[in-house]
């Protein structure tokens, strides 16, 4: 009886105020359909929140392009513009580290041990023959899986 | 275990006065908040957010943080997984980033109309200003928090440490957390971020490249390898190795001791019951249930040809009423006579007669003597078919094309059965043949049949397998089966296949398509009628069944193949499954996935790892002596959950020594505890009396605008 008031109210261009309650009682009723043992745990999130100054549905209505594009961090990035402050100065960019000064561990692609071979045709890193045997066996989505583990899987775009 | 969340709602919230700061930890993996100057933070969960729908009523809701998973049931989390607010350590996702605050503020206990406290939260190194005025903006404007201060975890942490006397006031800290790892210099007790550096690993990464080697180890058990489970495995076996490539060496030897560090996770399992073949009593009562159900179905099939007959039998009757009633009818009166029963003359009603008694005989199973009738009528049947065509009037002409068309259809069916006539006596001869063959020798007769029934079967088997799915294995086209291909047989692969490259070998070189014959008949394969050649059963099928009869017959050991689904049930009864195949045996990967810290480059991400960057970060700082230097690492502190490893200290203290000049002193510790550290650390911070200095508040954050908030920096030591 509710919903149907409030929606009735919604049509005759309520104002907002009037909105919000009939959300928040619509929630409510919804919990009520809930389990018990839900509700006694309340994991779920209430959607009215009194310590809230702008509340979530007020934010973001429903309907409404629920998934917000929110910028990536490559384009957060981009947008800072850093290459227009001076180079000295810390940011989150130039914080990162350089490359690796070590020479870089060739280890097998499967078993973890030191890996001196790499065959040519999978590409893996192989330690021993049986292991040779075994990568020759693998299917190529394996193949590609493991190499996908060190970044060197074939991306197809 | 070092992780568990608290969630019980606090009750205490009023008692805080509004000058009480809030310390939030944001961190990735987990959301510490609590009260400034407390010890421990009062609310701990997972740093996500799902979105589920409700299995009753289907309505959306949210649900922050990790739950008891029984309770996860009554949702419907197909559509949405647990997302995250963070992309490597910077929150860019506000919306989620919100929830998480309403959970957090809403467990503290806030019941008043806003968030009436100053608030410190923790963000990365040199966070983008985006981000953190959005976080600024988020806790302004949603929660009207009054002042607002940001400090970095790791620095906390440093401080907290500082404060225990674990490390000095020039020192470093090494923070290793979720999705990132930091080296961060203090001279004076102060970061100095201009020599702090990031590589991007962390726990996240370490748990990710266990689950990924574990299932490509195991596929059979990936649906027990859950994210939770495997950080659980990895918290609890894994290591850091001193020196990895001797360690792998223990191993790839199969030594004692690298069978003692080897782990091995049984997952539960139950013995398949042995398999015993089905007793005396257990054959006799299936025959007697597939018996009774037989008498069923013919009981009913006898009663419903029993109602046919009656049924023909009445219609029969009818009708020959009708015609006897007729008998006394004049011819004239006929039509309207015949106008109530819906026939219109005396013929219609004869030949209703006439099919009514042929069904009659029909169901009583007496069809046979209607051919055998019109054999003797031969004759006179076709009289006209041997009559020129020019001898006869157009109404004969038709009456004789009739003629000739129903004695070529009789002639075909007589031939037909001629030919199965032939055919029985043929079979008839083979067997006398198998017969005489059998009691010549009748154990290699039946060793033969046996043989040839193998060899048929798996013909069989091989080509229905090739009909379903084609080429055994899907190597050649690499992509593992996805799409529609999967769904075609290999005749429809193969048609596809012959499309597709005729429509690419265009181009290629000299087209000579058409030179030879034989290449025309490529047309004919691509047609679509190509591959419709397996209807009805095939003669290796019927052969097959023939053999399988006569071995039943003659063998009593022989126990047929079962005919569905047998290539799938029988491949895993090859070999009964044991234990071991339950078993999720942890060798390498205990020290390989933590590896990944040091050596980034083992999971294709090209940077320095931990021990490396405490390198980098000594090169980077500015103001450089040798006892500001030696003083520094003297006090390297070790903190985030990615440091509880064991062994870490050790190898991090042996790859500093490597880069570092020989004779430095060199002194590793690891924080007093490295997940709480940052919250305490910022809590104490909060609670000193200079502490409302460093914080803005809103109109700060207006007038100053981004510029301002961009340098903003925290001093730590007040």
């Amino acid at each position: 009886m509710m919903i149907r008031l409030g929606s009735w109210l919604m049509n005759i261009r309520a104002t907002t105020i009037h909105i919000f309650v009939n959300r928040a009682k619509v929630s409510s009723s919804g919990s009520d359909k809930m389990e018990q043992e839900v509700i006694e745990a309340e994991i779920v999130l209430p959607t009215h929140l009194s310590f809230k100054k702008v509340q979530m549905y007020e934010k973001y209505p429903k309907g409404q392009s629920r998934g917000r594009h929110w910028k990536h961090l490559k384009q957060i990035i981009q947008a800072e513009n850093y290459q227009n402050y001076p180079p000295d100065e810390p940011n989150y960019v130039n914080i990162e580290s350089p490359p690796s000064m070590h020479p870089c561990k060739r280890i097998c692609d499967i078993t973890g041990f030191e890996a001196p071979y790499v065959d040519p045709r999978t590409n893996l890193r192989y330690a021993n023959t049986d292991m040779f045997k075994f990568i020759r066996s693998l299917p190529n989505e394996y193949v590609q899986r493991y190499l996908a583990l060190r970044n060197a899987a074939v991306v197809l775009k | 275990m070092p992780f568990i969340s608290k969630t019980q709602r606090q009750s205490d919230y009023s008692l805080f006065p509004s000058s009480c700061p809030i310390v939030i930890d944001n961190g990735a993996s987990y959301f510490r908040l609590g009260w400034a100057g407390e010890t421990d933070p009062r609310i701990i969960f997972r740093n996500i957010v799902q979105r589920p729908r409700l299995k009753t009523t289907g309505e959306t809701v949210t649900i922050v943080g990790d739950h008891d998973p029984a309770l996860m049931k009554y949702f419907d989390c197909t559509r949405s997984g647990p997302r995250s607010a963070f992309e490597s350590n910077v929150v860019f996702q506000f919306e989620i980033m919100e929830y998480i605050l309403d959970f957090g503020f809403d467990r503290l206990g806030a019941d008043q109309a806003e968030i009436d406290h100053p608030v410190l939260i923790t963000e990365c190194a040199c966070n983008p200003v985006q981000s953190r005025s959005k976080m600024a903006e988020l806790l302004f404007e949603s929660y009207g928090v009054p002042s607002v201060a940001f400090g970095v975890d790791a620095v906390f942490s440093y401080k907290y440490n500082q404060q225990l006397g674990v490390c000095d006031k020039d020192g470093l800290v090494v923070c290793s957390g979720f999705s990132t790892s930091h080296a961060i210099p203090f001279v004076n007790g102060e970061p100095v971020y201009e020599a702090c550096c990031r590589t991007n690993v962390g726990g996240y990464h370490v748990t990710d490249y266990l689950k990924q080697l574990l299932s490509l180890k195991y596929p059979h058990h990936m649906s027990r390898l859950t994210w939770e489970k495997v950080e659980d495995l990895k918290m609890e076996h894994c290591y850091v190795a001193l020196d990895y490539a001797s360690e792998a060496r223990l191993f790839q030897k199969g030594t004692k001791e690298a069978d003692e560090k080897t782990m091995c996770w049984q997952l539960p399992w139950t013995p398949s019951p042995t398999e015993e073949l089905p007793s005396e009593e257990d054959i006799a009562r299936k025959a007697a249930l597939r018996e009774k159900q037989g008498q069923r179905l013919r009981e009913m099939a006898e009663a419903k040809r029993t109602s046919r007959i009656n049924e023909l039998e009445n219609e029969c009757k009818g009708l020959e009423f009708l015609l006897q009633q007729l008998k006394h009818v004049k011819d004239s009166d006929i039509p309207s006579f015949l106008s109530e029963t819906g026939y219109i003359s005396k013929q219609e009603i004869e030949a209703a007669l006439v099919k009514v008694t042929q069904s009659l005989r029909k169901a009583k199973g007496e069809q046979a003597d209607t051919e055998e009738k019109t054999d003797p009528s031969l004759t006179e049947k076709y009289s006209m078919v041997d009559i020129p065509d020019n001898m006869l009037t157009p109404e004969q002409l038709k009456e004789k094309r009739k003629q000739v068309f129903l004695k070529t259809t009789s002639e075909a069916r007589q031939r037909a059965k001629q030919k199965r006539f032939e055919e029985e006596l043929e079979r008839e001869r083979q067997n006398k043949q198998d017969e005489e063959k059998r009691l010549e020798n009748p154990e290699l007769y039946r060793e033969q049949l046996r043989t040839k029934y193998r060899e048929l079967s798996e013909k069989v088997e091989q080509r229905k397998r090739l009909k379903t799915n084609g080429h055994t294995n899907g190597n050649n086209n690499g992509t593992g089966g996805v799409g529609r291909g999967e769904r075609l047989n290999a005749a429809q692969k193969e048609r596809m296949r012959l499309l597709t490259t005729a429509a690419f070998d265009r181009g290629k070189g000299e087209d000579t398509f058409g030179i030879r014959d034989e290449d025309w008949q490529l047309y004919k394969l691509m047609s679509k009628d190509n591959d419709d050649d397996d209807e009805g059963p095939d003669e290796d099928e019927a052969e097959l069944g023939r053999m399988s009869a006569r071995l039943k017959e003659i063998d009593p050991t022989f126990v047929p193949k079962l005919e569905s689904g047998s290539s799938s049930a029988e491949l895993p009864r090859l070999r009964p499954l044991t234990k071991e195949d339950f078993q999720i045996v942890l060798g390498v990967e205990r020290f390989r996935c933590p590896e990944i810290l040091f050596n980034p480059n083992l999971i294709g991400i090209d940077q320095a790892g931990l021990d490396e960057m405490v390198g980098v970060s000594m090169r980077r700082l500015p103001t450089r002596g040798q006892s500001v230097d030696e003083r520094i690492t003297n006090s390297i502190l070790m903190t985030g959950g990615s440091c509880l490893f064991p062994g870490m200290a050790e190898r991090l203290e042996a790859g500093i020594r490597m880069i570092r000049p020989c004779g430095t002193p060199i002194r590793v510790v690891r924080a007093s505890d490295p997940i709480l550290d940052a919250w305490r650390g910022a809590a104490a911070y909060a609670a000193a009396m200079e502490f409302p200095q460093q914080t803005f508040t809103r109109m700060d954050y207006y007038e100053k605008g981004e510029d301002w908030l961009r340098g903003y920096q925290m001093r730590y030591t007040i």
